[in-house]
């Protein structure tokens, strides 16, 4: 490494002297060959900075190797050979390494851990900078739709011999017209609203650029840059050729120009620089203007502009034949070659003075202080003020995020970690330690708020990972962030399977839709879990006879199976059902709802920003329903659904439908539904009344109805058929009104095909008024035999207080 | 199949419709030219890829050549934007579109005859 090191310097030395001849020359070059010369001269100064080749014996490399006496102890060597080379004669002299020989060692060791750091982070700084800029672009561009223009670009594309189709965006906030990528490049421009000739000529000089490849040369004088950090003289270099760049890009397209369309190029660079903002990045694209300084360069050259004559060219040549010899001349470092010739005393290089400008990068904006941001995100925690700590948050140094999070997660604060993880970079190490944490933790709430932060190739490796250790849940989280919805039942599917096997061992059992502990039907099942996606689960059927709760351990096994005395529900419907709610809407739902312009945060739903007062979800069926209320809300919400589960519409409530629920749900208590699964229902604080009626007729002839009585149906009523036929074709069980068959006055559901409904209802809303009712059962077209079952109507009754 | 598609950008898919949902370069070339249109190769070339990117088209390479595929049918597309007409203006509902298209006098006495008829089909099998 130490050898490297001595190569680097060497080139580096090398270089200087190149660069500071080109500069000396510049001026002279320009003035008699035209801008574009110096621009390739450089490239030939890059790679004496990169690359070590040379002869053997040169005036650098012996400088580098002056010191080195042909004996083992190289140690004793590595001092001092920076200014004047040491004489040596040619008689190897014992030299016993000296402290200070020791030292200069040492020096050299950090040195070169020095300079290989500095390089890498610089490289690294330019790469992620560069990305940064590329997806920013990429992400707020819009496609340039007008036929003309890009028919413009085509042509241009054409003339100056580019094949390749180049796309053409715009983006409001860059500051001028630029080139984006290598292999598929496309121009962005700051707005479209200009004419053909301005297009024409920015297209022609983003083409340009394309053509010669620029973006190539840059990226290649940045790492030389990288190589070199520490030489200032490349960093003046650097800034050089991007200036030379513009100039020779200019001069290239004014040769395809008469001279009245090269007074148009120069008034088209200027407009350009009248629009857009400020947002640019040299790295990753090539501009139009660079600044305003050479911008009044390059117009100045256009009008100077006079054509490459053969005696011109000529000189040119010779020129770059004399710089590459010199390069070579100068020569490297090469190490372990050579003896120790006559050394010859090379002054050492004067450094000049100047003020090299740093190659035009964007400067991220400085954080303020790291002091006060501190305190502001921990004021904002503890006062509850969520924006405050989201907005505090990206502020924060490194440790102080970790530390945040850290704490959100001891708290078990899901909204603030959330909040705070979603600023995180994606896979960064932080998300990758709390991510681990969690997994450690069992905590799959916290571990799916990371998953946003994680890409693709992270999620499948702990995918596999949760495979390996066969965490159900984990996967889940995992397959649901990576959107594999068919594995995800797969896996639900399977996970039923062993739940109910669970179940089983413990008592319970389930048919159809209904659970029973020891043979008595249960009417409220409950399980609870501590930290699990989904916290719990609830089943309940108005004709159960008992309560039971389920309670698991933190590895989902289960721990205990009790019946639960009446007041116990409450436990799980007091304050505690706030933190439980937060964590049952699921994922899916809450991205479903961002497209709606809904956001959920605990309780409070919110509607394009709006806090709902009444938060009204119902499914298709009108089988369940999420009602949420919350006084201090603006508006009232509504969403609707297909069929398939799928939002149809979210819309305001009028008065009259807000009114009517808030007259049917007023409760002093102000409980809340938790989201209900599988048609089971929840019915919330109220007394119910159940009637069942039971079906048995031995025939009906094809169309008959069987009438089985009157009946009141209100909303808030519930309605459960379970009817079956030993034969015929279908069978249709449901509520007319007397005289009356047609659809909308009735609800009903047919069996088609099969022989059985079995299906549950809310009535609400529904497209026929609540009311009396005859209840019927209808053969099809053919007869019907064996016809058996119930109906259950299950009235609510209101609370009383 | 949310992004929105240019006005050129359906003019080629209605290119490939026609073709059956599925057309060479050449083809659709050809029929560009046939509409009158003199769009430059590299623009339709830029055209199609966006449409790739968008999810409405499909590329393959037929020997050297490219194919084109709809991955969206032009009755899915249709539909996709009559409900996107409907959410945006007609709050989801039908019935605020077929009045103006009634009261504004936009739908033809036959084609009002034709969606009468279609409905009474239509309501028998409820």
């Amino acid at each position: 490494m130490r050898e490297l090191l001595k190569t680097v310097l060497s080139l580096s030395l090398s270089g200087s002297v190149l660069i500071l001849l080109l500069l000396a020359l510049g001026p002279l070059i320009q003035t008699r060959l035209g801008k574009g010369w110096r621009y390739y001269l450089w490239l030939v100064v890059v790679a004496r900075l990169l690359l070590p080749f040379g002869p053997a014996e040169s005036p650098v490399g012996n400088l580098f190797r002056g010191g080195e006496n042909p004996i083992p102890e190289t140690a004793a060597t590595q001092e001092d050979h920076w200014t004047v080379p040491p004489r040596t004669d040619s008689l190897p002299e014992p030299v016993s390494p000296s402290a200070q020989a020791i030292k200069g060692e040492k020096i050299l060791s950090y040195l070169w851990v020095v300079w290989l750091g500095g390089a890498a982070a610089l490289f690294l700084r330019k790469i992620t900078v560069y990305q940064d800029f590329a997806r920013y672009i990429k992400a707020g561009k819009e496609d340039v739709t007008d036929v003309a223009q890009l028919d413009l670009l085509a042509k241009t594309g054409e003339e100056l011999g580019v094949g390749r189709p180049v796309e053409l965006w715009t983006h409001s906030l860059i500051s001028s017209p630029l080139l984006l990528g290598l292999f598929h490049p496309a121009i962005v421009l700051p707005t479209a609203d200009l004419s053909p000739a301005d297009l024409r000529y920015t297209a022609a000089h983003e083409l340009i650029h394309y053509k010669r490849k620029d973006l190539l040369y840059k990226w290649v004088v940045q790492a030389a840059l990288c190589v070199h950090w520490f030489n200032p003289l490349v960093w003046l270099m650097a800034w050089e050729t991007i200036r030379d760049c513009e100039l020779s890009c200019d001069e290239a397209v004014m040769k395809r120009l008469t001279p009245e369309e090269r007074q148009g190029y120069g008034d088209a660079l200027l407009r350009a620089m009248g629009t857009g903002g400020n947002y640019q990045s040299s790295l990753a694209s090539v501009t139009l203007a660079e600044s305003g300084q050479r911008l009044k360069e390059r117009l100045g050259a256009i009008l100077s502009f006079r054509g490459t004559t053969r005696g011109m060219a000529a000189a040119a040549a010779c020129l770059a034949a004399v710089l590459v010899l010199g390069a070579c001349a100068a020569g490297a470092y090469r190490p372990g070659s050579g003896e120790p010739g006559d050394p010859h005393p090379v002054a050492a290089t004067p450094v000049p003075e100047s003020q090299p400008k740093p190659v035009n990068e964007t400067e991220p904006a400085s954080p303020a202080g790291e002091e006060p941001s501190a305190n502001e995100a921990e004021r904002c925690y503890r006062e509850e003020d969520l924006p405050g700590f989201a907005a505090a948050f990206p502020l924060l140094g490194e440790t102080e995020k970790e530390k945040a999070l850290a704490r959100c997660y001891d708290d078990r604060n899901m909204a603030y970690f959330s909040a705070a993880a979603n600023q995180l970079k994606q896979d960064s190490p932080l998300v990758k330690q709390l991510a681990e944490r969690s997994y450690q933790d069992g905590r799959t709430n916290f571990f799916a708020a990371l998953t946003w932060q994680m890409g693709e190739d992270t999620l499948e490796s702990w995918l596999e990972r949760a495979k390996e250790d066969s965490s159900v849940s984990f996967q889940m989280t995992i397959l649901g962030a990576l959107g594999r919805e068919e594995e995800m039942e797969a896996l639900r599917a399977q996970l039923e399977q062993e739940r109910l096997e669970e179940l089983r061992a413990w008592g319970i059992t389930k048919e159809g839709r209904h659970y029973s502990y020891k043979g008595k039907l249960i009417r409220v099942l409950v399980e609870v879990q501590p930290d699990r996606f989904q916290t719990t689960t609830l089943e309940t059927n108005p004709q159960g006879e008992v309560d039971i709760q389920v309670l698991r351990n933190r590895d989902g096994t289960i721990r205990e199976v009790s019946e639960m005395p009446r007041g116990q529900l409450d436990q799980y419907f007091g304050e505690d059902k706030a933190e439980k709610y937060k964590e049952s809407v699921s994922r899916e739902r809450l991205e479903e709802y961002k497209k709606w312009d809904i956001t959920v945060e605990g309780k409070e739903y919110r509607w394009n920003g709006r806090l709902a007062r009444i938060f009204l979800d119902l499914e298709g069926n009108n089988s369940f329903y999420t009602l949420e209320k919350n006084p201090q809300g603006e508006v009232d919400i509504k969403v609707t659904r297909r069929g398939d589960g799928s939002i149809l519409t979210v819309t305001e409530m009028s008065e009259a439908e807000a009114a009517e629920l808030l007259e049917d749900w007023a409760d002093p208590d102000d409980e809340e539904e938790p989201e209900v699964k599988n048609n089971s229902l929840e019915i919330p604080g109220a007394d119910w009344q159940t009637q069942v009626v039971p079906v048995e007729l031995e025939t009906l002839g094809p169309g008959e109805y069987a009438w089985l009585g009157n009946f009141t149906l209100q909303e808030g009523d519930w309605v459960s058929y379970q009817v079956a036929a030993k034969t015929g074709d279908w069978l249709t069980v449901g509520f007319a009104k007397e005289g009356e068959t047609a659809p909308e006055v009735t609800f009903y559901t047919v069996s088609d095909p099969g022989l059985q409904v079995d299906s549950g209802f809310l009535i609400w809303q529904s497209p026929a008024p609540p009311g009396e009712y005859l209840l019927f059962v209808q053969a099809g077209e053919q007869p019907l035999g064996g016809v058996t079952g119930k109906v259950v109507i299950v009235n609510v009754l209101e609370t009383e207080n | 199949m949310n992004a929105q598609v240019s006005d050129s950008e359906l003019e080629l898919m209605k290119i490939v419709w026609s073709q059956g949902g599925t057309a060479r370069y050449a083809q659709i070339m050809e029929e560009l030219s046939q509409t009158g249109r003199t769009w430059q190769k590299n623009t339709v070339i830029t055209l199609l890829s966006r449409l790739v990117e968008k999810g409405m088209l499909r590329t393959s390479k037929i020997g050297r050549r490219n194919e084109y595929s709809a991955l969206v049918s032009e009755e899915d597309y249709q539909t996709a934007q009559t409900q996107n007409l409907l959410n945006k203006l007609y709050e989801g509902s039908a019935k605020g579109l077929v009045s103006t298209l009634i009261q504004r006098d936009l739908l033809s006495a036959e084609d009002y005859e034709e969606l009468r008829r279609f409905w009474e089909k239509g309501g028998e099998t409820r």
